[in-house]
């Protein structure tokens, strides 16, 4: 169904350390994926794996050491930083909103470049998260965390990505509002025809909200299947134990 | 004349070495203090006694010289010294210490304190000629010593509000904003805290606080409406060379933490 590549990624190596005294180590190496128009994907595997560092890749908030990243055909390090990622939406793992009311967060993008949502743009927009217009005036930090990440949300669609990168939303809400915060980017995949990727810890939401699972294991894909099959039938032993050591009802 | 002690030239009572030994032993309080405490300060004290003896008095001979010779290279080197002493030390009181930092606080501390120095003694004070050692060293020592309280105050601050604001800063980058638009609200911080002692200061100057070289000034014989003037001058010109300081070294330090591909780096 969804053949064009969005993502094509070969080769990718990232190394880190935890401080100036440490060696560097590898967190990624060696690691391939293609992400297709429109799927939604999800990244799993044991914390530590990678999957946050991978996002941030895509996201062009870090650069890799080895290998290339192409977006739509090109590399993203040909792109103009700001033009590329424009075209992405990165959600962090806890929304990190600006200070000032709602409005001011949403209309931070289109400032840039010197333009504004109108009232009834804005108004799709917080709809399109499922919250109220009446929310637009109110301050950043007088959220909920549930409603801070719709607002995270509402403000990375607010540059009209092709693709929505999306980390771990489940760890700073309870399981009720992560499981909503997914079904909502599994809605606005499908209505946008936006290319998803979610980095989820949670598998029954991963099982339950996603066309396929890449799982990352020892700093590359270890394997990469759709998703019921994954879960059926998991493609490697190492990714079983993982699905095995996580108890899913 | 008053005569006490029996020495006195140009009105001042001059101070003998025999008299500065006795003010070290006032220190004996202080280490009296610490014995009787346990506070297990008295060996500090007694290496800052003998620090503060031997570096002021060799300043002093090393002034005399300068004022003697009256030479404009001298005092230049002088100025370049302080501002190399100060840069160092700026860069010394960072919490996190990176490559490219003391380069940093020379240039912003040189620039900032330059134009304090022009404005200052060029346009206001009309010191004849400009680098008259006997304004020249003690007004630019003032000005480059606030230039380096004001950076390094700065720069510690951006670094505290980058690491704390990094998700928000990673935010607005990936909403396609350059380094500077996502890290403007931490570099203004940065800026303000450089500024606001000095504000503060100017709050209380004279009321709580009676300014050193306005002191230095009455005891060594300058009539006290005079003394102020020169004070006042002073305040206003640090003040702009708080703020040159804390926003030069605020802006070009601030690069440090954004590679050329615009990701945020936190420098090592």
């Amino acid at each position: 169904m969804h053949h064009r590549k969005v993502f094509e990624l070969s080769g990718i190596g990232r190394k880190k350390r935890r401080s100036h005294y440490d060696d560097y180590k590898w967190i990624l190496r060696n690691l391939d994926l293609d992400v297709f128009a429109g799927e939604r994907l999800g990244l799993i595997g044991a914390s530590g794996s990678g999957k946050t560092t991978l996002l941030r890749l895509l996201a062009n908030l870090e650069p890799p050491d080895e290998g290339q990243i192409l977006f739509d055909t090109k590399c993203i390090g040909n792109y103009n930083p700001s033009e590329y990622r424009r075209s992405i939406g990165f959600v962090q793992q806890t929304p990190s909103l600006f200070d000032g009311s709602v409005q001011d967060n949403l209309q931070f993008a289109p400032r840039l470049r010197n333009s504004e949502l109108s009232d009834k743009e804005l108004d799709a927009l917080v709809y399109q998260v499922g919250l109220q217009k009446e929310i637009l005036n109110a301050k950043s930090n007088s959220l909920s965390a549930g409603q801070a990440q719709r607002v995270a949300i509402a403000r990375s669609l607010s540059v009209k990505p092709k693709a929505l990168l999306m980390d771990e939303p489940t760890s700073a809400l309870d399981p009720t509002a992560a499981r909503r915060i997914v079904e909502l980017v599994e809605k606005l995949a499908r209505e946008m025809e936006l290319t998803a990727i979610i980095v989820l810890h949670d598998l029954e939401l991963a099982r339950d909200s996603t066309d396929r699972i890449a799982f990352l294991a020892n700093g590359k894909i270890d394997s990469c299947e759709k998703t019921s099959k994954f879960f059926e039938n998991p493609p490697t032993e190492l990714a079983e134990r993982f699905i095995d050591g996580r108890s899913l009802g | 004349m008053d005569v006490r002690w029996g020495k006195i030239m140009n009105d001042i009572i001059h101070i003998s070495l025999i008299e500065l030994v006795a003010a070290a032993g006032l220190v004996a309080i202080a280490a009296f203090i610490s014995v009787v405490l346990k506070l297990r300060i008295e060996k500090d004290m007694a290496w800052g006694t003998l620090r503060t003896f031997l570096q002021l008095l060799a300043v002093g001979y090393i002034l005399d010289w300068v004022f003697s010779v009256d030479r404009w290279y001298l005092v230049a080197a002088m100025l370049f010294l302080m501002v190399g002493t100060a840069s160092y030390n700026a860069m010394r009181r960072q919490t996190v210490r990176f490559r490219g930092l003391t380069i940093r606080f020379i240039i912003s501390i040189a620039f900032a304190s330059a134009v304090g120095i022009f404005v200052g003694l060029g346009l206001i004070v009309r010191s004849r000629p400009l680098w008259d050692p006997q304004y020249m060293i003690p007004i630019g020592g003032m000005i480059i010593g606030n230039a380096m309280t004001s950076g390094a105050l700065a720069v510690n601050r951006l670094y505290r509000e980058i690491t704390s604001r990094r998700g928000e800063i990673e935010a607005a980058l990936s909403l396609g904003a350059s380094p500077h638009i996502a890290s403007i609200s931490a570099a203004r911080a940065a800026v303000k805290a450089g500024m606001l002692p000095m504000i503060s200061t100017m709050m209380v100057v004279g009321i709580v606080h009676l300014p050193g070289m306005m002191t230095g000034q009455i005891i060594g014989g300058v009539e006290p409406g005079q003394a102020v003037r020169y004070q006042i001058v002073i305040m206003y010109i640090l003040v702009t060379t708080n703020a040159l300081s804390a926003l030069a070294s605020t802006l070009i330090t601030r690069r440090l933490f954004f590679s050329k591909r615009a990701h945020l780096v936190l420098p090592e």
